[in-house]
C-alpha cells in the first residue's frame, strides 16, 4: 500500500509538471443557431471534432502552434499562436456562413472574456492531446 | 386549425422583442439597418413547390387518375422586397414551371407579404410572416389518341378528346415563415427558404376563357407551398 501510494504520487507529480511544461489552449465556440462541427487539428494532428457550444483544452509544447479548423463543405482556416510554457491560451471560434462558404473565424481573447463566454459550454472529453 | 395559425403568426410578430434573441457570435463588423433585394430560383428549375387542395375539383379528376387528394405542382419564384430594420416587405410572384403532357395544372400566384425577424444569429434570420395574394389555378385536360389520323386540313373542324383551359382566380390569405442568410456586406447574395400556407378568402367559380362554363364547382383554394431563392440584397446605414 505504502510503496503504490509512493508510485502514484510520483505519477501525479510527473504528471503535473508535464503539464506546466506545457502550454494550455482553451478553443470554445459559444452557443451557434445552425452551426455544424469543425475538424480542429494542432500542427497537423488532428485533434477533436468540435460542435458549437463547447470547448477543448489541448495542452501543446510551447512555441509557435498552428491551429487549424476545416468544416464539412466549408474551407480551412489557420490561426497560428505563439506559445509560452505554463501558460492559458483562450480561442474564440464561431462558425462564419456566407453563400459561397463556411469556415471557423478564430481569435485569442482575454481571460475574464472567455471565461464570461464559456459558462455554459460543455467540455469536449474526447479530444486527443498532439504529443 | 387554420385560425389557430393565423393566431399564432400575428402573436409571434407582435411579440417578437420579447423572443427575439442573439447567439454568442453575433457581433457583425457592420449591422446594416435597410436594404433592398431580388430573390429569384437559383438553378433554373421550379423552386417553387406547391401542395394544392381544390376538392371540386379533384373529385372530379380523380376518376381519370389525373389527381389524387392534393396536386403538387412546380413553379418558378420571383421576389422583390424592402427591409428596414428586421421588418420585411416583400411583392412575390410565382409562374408556372414545366407543363406535362396529359394533364396541365398551374399556379400563378402574386402575394404582398410582410415578415418579421423573430430569431437572428450571425448568419441567419428566422422570420414570421403573412399577407394576402392573388391566384390563379388553371388546368387542361388532354386525352391523347396516338392511333388516330386527323388530316391538317380538318384540324380546325375537328373534334379532340381535349379541354381548353378552365382556371378557379381569387384571392387568398397566407402565413409564412422564412429562413435567410443574414446580410453581412453592401451587396450580399444569401439563400432563402420559404414555407407557408395559403388559403382562399372565400369558394371560386371554375370557368374557361373559351366559353362561359355551366354549373362549374366552387373551390377554395387550400395551399400549401414551398421556396427557394437565391436572394441578392444592397443594404445600407
Amino acid at each position: 500500500m505504502y510503496k503504490l501510494s509512493i508510485i502514484a504520487c510520483a505519477f501525479l507529480c510527473f504528471a503535473r509538471s508535464e503539464n506546466t511544461e506545457k502550454a494550455t489552449l482553451v478553443l470554445y465556440r459559444g452557443r451557434e443557431f445552425l452551426g455544424i462541427a469543425s475538424e480542429i487539428r494542432i500542427n497537423g494532428k488532428l485533434v477533436a471534432n468540435m460542435s458549437p457550444n463547447s470547448y477543448l483544452e489541448i495542452y501543446t509544447p510551447p512555441g509557435k502552434v498552428s491551429i487549424e479548423s476545416n468544416m464539412y463543405r466549408g474551407s480551412k482556416r489557420v490561426l497560428v499562436v505563439q506559445t509560452e510554457p505554463a501558460q492559458v491560451y483562450y480561442i474564440q471560434a464561431y462558425e462564419e456562413v456566407d453563400f459561397w462558404d463556411r469556415y471557423l473565424i478564430m481569435q485569442v481573447v482575454d481571460s475574464e472574456t472567455a471565461k464570461k463566454e464559456m459558462k455554459k459550454c460543455r467540455k469536449n472529453e474526447k479530444v486527443k492531446q498532439p504529443d | 386549425m387554420k385560425k389557430s395559425l393565423f393566431l399564432i403568426g400575428f402573436l409571434l410578430m407582435l411579440s417578437v422583442e420579447s423572443i427575439a434573441q442573439n447567439d454568442n457570435s453575433t457581433n457583425l463588423d457592420q449591422n446594416f439597418k435597410r436594404g433592398y433585394h431580388l430573390r429569384t430560383t437559383g438553378y433554373l428549375f421550379s423552386t417553387n413547390l406547391s401542395l394544392v387542395w381544390m376538392t371540386n375539383m379533384q373529385q372530379f379528376l380523380k376518376p381519370l387518375k389525373l389527381s389524387g387528394e392534393s396536386q403538387l405542382i412546380g413553379s418558378t419564384p420571383f421576389e422583390a422586397g424592402a427591409r428596414f430594420g428586421d421588418w420585411f416587405f416583400n411583392l412575390n410572384t410565382a409562374f408556372p414551371g414545366i407543363l406535362s403532357d396529359d394533364f396541365k395544372p398551374t399556379m400563378t400566384t402574386a402575394s404582398l407579404l410582410v415578415e418579421r425577424t423573430v430569431f437572428k444569429s450571425r448568419n441567419y434570420r428566422f422570420n414570421v410572416g403573412g399577407g394576402a395574394s392573388l391566384y390563379e389555378y388553371s388546368l387542361s385536360i388532354v386525352q391523347n389518341e396516338p392511333d388516330r389520323k386527323v388530316a391538317f386540313q380538318d384540324l380546325l373542324n375537328t373534334t379532340f378528346k381535349s379541354t381548353p383551359y378552365i382556371y378557379n382566380r381569387g384571392g387568398a390569405i397566407e402565413v409564412s415563415m422564412s429562413l435567410s442568410n443574414r446580410e453581412k456586406k453592401s451587396v450580399s447574395i444569401g439563400n432563402c427558404f420559404r414555407l407557408g400556407y395559403r388559403h382562399g378568402l372565400q369558394g371560386y367559380r371554375w370557368k374557361s376563357k373559351s366559353f362561359q362554363l355551366l354549373d362549374a364547382p366552387v373551390d377554395n383554394l387550400n395551399m400549401l407551398y414551398f421556396q427557394y431563392m437565391i436572394s441578392i440584397s444592397r443594404n445600407s446605414n
